[in-house]
């Protein structure tokens, strides 16, 4: 047994939680009670990989090995009372009473800290559950204040309480251009630095660029947080999904950090997926293997805004699942190792690793993406998500000199010091890319 | 609680807003997101009717939402009445909301490259303690075997002459004017000697600027570009290509 405990925090990481754990639900044949559909006699995709996400009770339920942690009752109320209520153990939800107030040293310091104890006592108690515990799979903001500061100091006590397990990240990136409040840049930039040295590997999410495609792959012309959040969703599980089905290969959770991360702090991947179809277009598509390979490398399937053709690749892993055959894969691969645009780090070991997961994707009833018969996600280590750093960085600098906001977080304990540390850590960061980007002299390079 | 659409010139978020708080709580709790403070706040409110609604001095004034407004609001609009605010400054500060990356800001935060090097656990100092890049004899000598054959490249070219850029793996060769031969400045790591390019199309990616730094030009965007010597020839038979040119006219 691998089990994997999912821990969502803060008002963007349990939506996307919900969202996530509605696909693994219908993915698998769950109900939202928790029992099997009708007809099935044990959950779809085998029960190995199936028990890494769920457990089941002795009375035939199954109950996802998740936690859900707000600082503030309403979104973890409308789990308690929705439609995936009784799926969930009512220990495994956790609010409190006061938000965060977008504060970073609100959910890491005084907020946060005082419902620190009954989180870990919970996550215990999930993983007393599990036979050979794998690790750990964090969703949250990086701008919101439950998100970034509760987030950050979890990440943080489960080093100290776990050792050496995995610990991966779906992280939500504040969107380049609207931001959902001001000071997103200084708690950014402050949860970053914390758990720099914690997680093994964090998949970044902006919602400006998930909007982009729902508006235009999926032509909803208003996208909702639901609309984002499902399509976030279908990402994480094209992730996850060699971890929970049987017959699949990579499936262990600290292999993508082995095979994307080179060294500790470099672990960024970019995350792309195709095909993004709405409903109406699809019958029109003939998605083969190469054609969504190749969609990869367009900019509009990128979770991130930045440009992959101005930085170097250390690694790339090419999950696919559904109806796909290997020498198709293959040829694609050298395709895709052909591409001008594509240029990698050429003193390190670099390398394509494939995965291969034959339970095509599912569509939720209410998500405007079609259902396809097979898909890609992309995870490619780049210098280019440099420039996600460069961009908060900047805004960082800009309230910064000005002390704009400063004394919120003072006012929660913090000191300003802290401000100035983590702010020198992202500048090495920005750096060790460079660094990562230096020494290569290839013939095809251009500025 | 209605879900409310709260806007000011510095973020854009949809919020549940609890109808039964004073206007008091409302601005502080909006004070958070937008950075506006409550003592500067105007409000332009957007109910479910379609009504509009202004709302001066909101933090002073009594009563709960719902006794002013008698309905959830759609949208409100965070104006800032004090023109010399922190959250207006930052505001009207164009760097704050480009998508530019490019340039330094002026008051930006600069990591010396002598601390840098003091990091221990930097990708530089990983690079020195495992030999690798320019750390492994190896490669450093596969490397500057390479510089130097680039150099030798660049000494048989004409500076402002007509040239063809070439790459082996596309059979599209470009066109365009040599303007540039020499080392690149900044911080990216590209070593050696380069060529820039103003190319007869935009199939560059740059205007003869690189990191602020103005090598040739500034041409127009796309126009330039930095690629190595051995890539490049010159001669003044490279012409620019009519693409149109050997189409028969119907």
């Amino acid at each position: 047994m691998r089990e994997v405990i999912s821990v969502n925090v803060g008002q963007a990481g349990c939506q996307i939680g919900n969202a996530c754990w509605e696909l693994y639900s219908l993915e698998h044949g769950i109900r939202p009670d928790g029992y099997l559909e009708e007809g099935l006699t044990k959950p779809r995709g085998g029960e190995e990989g199936f028990s890494t996400f769920f457990n089941e009770t002795g009375s035939g339920k199954f109950v996802p090995r998740a936690l859900y942690v707000d600082l503030e009752p309403n979104v973890i109320d409308e789990v308690r009372t929705g439609p995936y209520r009784e799926l969930f153990h009512p220990e495994q939800l956790i609010s409190g009473k006061e938000d965060a107030a977008n504060n970073y040293a609100r959910g890491h310091y005084t907020v946060g800290r005082e419902l620190l104890d009954d989180i870990l006592d919970r996550i215990r108690k999930i993983s007393d559950q599990c036979d050979g515990l794998q690790g750990f799979l964090f969703t949250h903001s990086l701008g919101g204040g439950t998100g970034s500061g509760l987030g950050s100091l979890l990440l943080e006590q489960l080093s100290i309480d776990y050792g050496k397990k995995s610990k991966l990240e779906f992280a939500v990136y504040p969107a380049p251009q609207v931001s959902t409040s001001v000071v997103e840049p200084y708690n950014t930039v402050l949860t970053t630095h914390t758990t720099l040295e914690h997680a093994d590997c964090t998949f970044m999410v902006d919602n400006e660029a998930i909007y982009d495609m729902c508006k235009k792959n999926l032509d909803i012309s208003r996208p909702s947080l639901s609309n984002l959040n499902n399509l976030i969703a279908q990402v994480v599980s094209s992730v996850t999904a060699s971890l929970r089905f049987d017959g699949s290969l990579n499936v262990d959770l600290n292999e993508f950090q082995t095979n994307l991360v080179p060294y500790p702090r470099i672990h960024f991947p970019l995350v792309s997926y195709a095909p993004i179809l709405s409903k109406s277009k699809a019958h029109h598509e003939s998605n083969a293997v190469s054609e969504i390979t190749n969609a990869c490398f367009e900019p509009g399937n990128q979770m991130v805004k930045c440009d992959p053709r101005s930085g170097k690749y250390m690694a790339t892993c090419l999950l696919y699942r559904g109806d796909v055959v290997t020498r198709d894969v293959q040829n694609a691969v050298a395709q895709v190792k052909n591409k001008r645009t594509v240029q990698l780090v050429d003193w390190c070991p670099t390398g394509f690793k494939i995965g291969i997961c034959y339970e095509p994707p599912t569509a939720t009833p209410q998500s405007q993406l079609s259902s396809v018969n097979r898909a890609v996600c992309m995870l490619s280590n780049t210098t280019a998500i440099a420039d996600a750093w460069k961009r908060i960085d900047r805004k960082f600098d800009l309230m910064y000199s000005k002390r704009a906001f400063v004394h919120w977080y003072v006012g929660e304990g913090m000191e300003e010091g802290e401000f100035t540390e983590a702010r020198e850590d992202l500048a090495a960061l920005e750096r060790d890319y460079i660094e990562v980007g230096a020494d290569s002299y290839a013939d095809e390079e251009e500025f | 609680m209605p879900l409310v659409h709260i806007l000011s010139d510095l973020c854009s978020i949809s919020r549940e807003i609890n109808l039964e708080w004073d206007w008091k709580l409302l601005c502080e709790k909006l004070t958070q997101i937008s950075g506006v403070l409550p003592a500067d706040m105007l409000f332009e409110i957007e109910l479910q009717d379609g009504t509009k609604k202004r709302v001066e001095k909101a933090v002073s004034r009594a009563g709960s939402l719902q006794q002013t407004l008698g309905q959830a609001p759609l949208i409100i609009r965070i104006i800032d009445t004090n023109e010399n605010s922190i959250a207006n400054e930052l505001a009207q500060d164009p760097a704050f909301n480009s998508e530019n990356t490019s340039g330094e800001a002026p008051s930006g935060f600069t990591l010396s490259e002598d601390d840098y090097q003091q990091r221990s656990d930097s990708v530089l100092q990983w690079k020195k303690n495992c030999g690798l890049g320019k750390f492994d004899p190896n490669y450093r000598a596969k490397l500057e075997k390479d510089l130097t054959f680039q150099a030798d490249c660049a000494t048989d070219l004409v500076l402002n002459e007509r040239c063809l850029v070439s790459a082996s793996d596309t059979t599209s060769e470009r066109r365009g004017w040599l303007r540039y031969v020499g080392s690149l400045p900044g911080p990216r790591g590209a070593q050696g000697t380069w060529c820039g390019v103003e190319f007869d199309e935009p199939c560059g990616k740059n205007d003869g600027t690189l990191d602020g730094h103005v090598l040739f030009g500034p041409v127009k965007p796309q126009y330039g570009g930095f690629v190595k010597p051995s890539n490049v020839k010159t001669s003044s038979e490279y012409q620019p290509i009519d693409d149109f040119a050997s189409d028969d006219e119907l």
